[in-house]
Formats: structure tokens, C-alpha cells, sequence
């Protein structure tokens, strides 16, 4: 028996919102009673989505928290609605863009003043919108990590 | 040739001949810039299709405020998936991706080219999907070919926000699943 795609689609789109398991399970099999391929075709679909969920939408702002002593931060920083940005722009309440130094097909790097907690120059690397996906974001977090071990003169300092 | 912004006037005002002449047009724009950049970088360098689009318009468009963005997003998403499956073909014999890896390269806009054997699959794929669910296949096609965001293909599109996340939500595990296997 063919399985309705207009059908399947609803019924993963429903059943997605429904973290508990058994809340989903119950779902499902009200809806699909014994239609074992529609319910195949959704329960496919659910587990290509929990592999990797998609944010919800309108994930603004990743920020850490304040940054601690070092001076030449680098700070990832996304936002969806983030526009052009230009120099005196401030990004996260207190990191004052004063120069472009870099720009790659990821994002741009800036030469930022932090107000907040201390007053300091930083690095800031943002994400171009569009570009701030998961996968995105897990290795700007693993750039993180690397650079957080790393101590050098020459080696930018992460906190 | 008429110019870009004359040609998004006349498509939104429903003209099927301007809309038919602008996909041409962004098509080149598009595929001499594709061009430039392959022949400025190393061999085996890959095409950022975000990159790409976005200089594209500054090109056809400038920064001028102009509200056509919809209408060209659809032609740029349209050469860029053109552009890349050529390009893929181009490359001879593929390079194998792993289901996994393939998988991963969906939610990195802008990165599709460093698969051509991804590009081929989702070529195919997405014409699948759209005999299925045309609206989630435009969704997509945007999303992954011209790498704008998905609040953004909502504009483009004329749909709320809340639509598009739900037709990308639905296409993404749609083609995870089908990548997979």
C-alpha cells in the first residue's frame, strides 16, 4: 500500500514536538492504528531528525558568559537577524566593533572593545548568518577547546 | 538585455517572460564568477555557493534597497544547483562520501561542493521531493543552493516563518533518510 506523503509529513511534524517518548509512541499509534508502513515511514523520519535536531527557530546569541582575565579573546558570537555589520556596531551588549581584520567564507573576524565586565581589545569571530548550523557552531566550540589549552605569546587566548 | 532590477520588477508583477529571462541572466552572472574563482585557486579548491550568491547580487544589484530579493534568491538557488551538478560532472570520477559525512554537509550551508557525489544525490533527490511536497522542495533547494537562511527563504518565498521552519524541518530528515541509505 502507498504511503500518503502529505500524511506522513503531518504526522512527523506533530509527533517531532513530542520529546517524551511514550507520549510519542501513544501518538503514533492512535494516528497510524494499523497501517504499519505509514507509521514505518514517519518513525524513518523521526530518527533522521533526532540524529542531529534542528535548533529551534530564532536561536539568537551564543555567549559563554563574561570573559575572566585574558586580554585577546576570541568569542564566537550568531545571531539570525544579525544585518551588515559595520564598525561602532555592538554585538551581546558589550563588544563595540572597531576593524574588520579577516573575513572567510565562515565569518568575519573583528577587532572588538569590550565594556563588560573589564575594559579590554578583543578578537571577535562571528558567524556569517546562515552559516551558524550545528555542525557550525560544534566547531567553532572545538576552536574553542584547542585554543582554551594553548598558552603562547603568540597563540590567541580563549576564556 | 534588459537590466536585473527592471526584469524582478516585471517577474513580481506576475510578467512569466521576465521571470524566464531573469534565471538566464543570474545563470551567467552566477557561472563567470564560479568561473573566476576556480581559476584563481588551487586545483581541487571548492565553490562556496553562499559566498558566490551574495557577491552576485551586489554585482546585479548593489546595495541599493530593493524589495525583487525574493525573486532573485529563487533564480540564484536555481544556476547554483545547475551550476554544481555541471561542476560535479566536471570532476570525473567522484570522490566517495560516507552516508555520515554526507549527512553533516546538509546543515553546512555553503559547503555542498566539497561533495560532487552529494551535489548529484541531492540533484536527485530533491526532484523526488518536490513530486511529493513542492513546498518543502523549494525550501530546500534555497536553503542548500543559494545558502540563505531559512528565515530568509521565508521572504523569499512569501510564507511565514513559522511554515518555512516546518517545510525545512520536514525536508532535512526527509533527505537525511534518504541519504543514509
Amino acid at each position: 500500500m502507498a504511503v500518503d506523503a502529505a500524511r506522513v509529513k503531518s504526522l512527523f511534524l506533530a509527533a517531532s514536538d513530542l520529546a517524551d517518548r511514550a507520549q510519542r509512541d501513544a501518538f503514533l499509534g492512535r494516528e497510524c492504528g494499523v497501517d504499519a508502513a505509514l507509521r514505518e515511514r514517519v518513525e524513518a523520519l523521526l530518527k533522521a531528525n533526532d540524529a542531529a535536531p534542528l535548533p529551534p527557530p530564532g536561536n539568537a546569541t551564543v555567549d559563554s558568559g563574561p570573559g575572566k582575565r585574558n586580554p585577546d579573546v576570541i568569542r564566537p558570537a550568531t545571531a539570525e537577524h544579525r544585518a551588515k555589520l559595520d564598525a561602532g556596531a555592538v554585538i551581546s551588549g558589550h563588544y563595540k566593533l572597531v576593524q574588520k581584520i579577516g573575513e572567510g567564507g565562515m565569518g568575519e573576524v573583528w577587532v572588538a572593545k569590550q565594556s563588560e565586565p573589564i575594559k579590554r581589545k578583543v578578537a571577535l569571530k562571528l558567524i556569517k548568518t546562515g552559516m551558524d548550523s550545528k555542525a557550525v557552531l560544534a566547531r567553532f566550540e572545538q576552536e574553542r577547546q584547542a585554543l582554551a589549552l594553548m598558552d603562547h605569546p603568540n597563540i590567541a587566548r580563549v576564556s | 538585455m534588459a537590466d536585473l532590477t527592471d526584469l524582478i520588477e516585471a517577474a513580481q508583477k506576475s510578467d512569466r517572460r521576465a521571470a524566464g529571462e531573469l534565471l538566464p541572466l543570474v545563470y551567467d552572472e552566477l557561472r563567470s564568477l564560479a568561473a573566476a574563482r576556480m581559476a584563481a585557486e588551487a586545483p581541487g579548491h571548492t565553490l562556496n555557493a553562499t559566498a558566490l550568491v551574495h557577491e552576485a547580487y551586489l554585482r546585479l544589484v548593489g546595495d541599493q534597497k530593493f524589495d525583487g530579493r525574493g525573486h532573485f534568491f529563487a533564480a540564484a538557488a536555481e544556476a547554483m544547483r545547475r551550476i554544481l551538478v555541471n561542476h560535479a560532472r566536471d570532476r570525473g570520477r567522484l570522490k566517495r562520501t560516507g552516508g555520515r559525512a554526507r549527512v553533516e554537509l546538509l546543515d553546512q550551508v555553503g559547503s555542498l561542493d566539497e561533495s560532487p557525489e552529494l551535489v548529484l544525490s541531492l540533484d536527485e533527490l530533491l526532484n523526488r521531493l518536490e513530486t511529493e511536497d513542492a513546498a518543502a522542495a523549494r525550501v530546500a533547494q534555497l536553503h542548500l543552493f543559494a545558502g540563505i537562511s531559512i528565515e530568509e527563504a521565508a521572504r523569499a518565498l512569501e510564507v511565514s516563518r513559522a511554515a518555512a521552519y516546518r517545510n525545512w524541518k520536514y525536508a532535512r530528515a526527509w533527505l537525511r533518510d534518504a541519504l543514509e541509505k
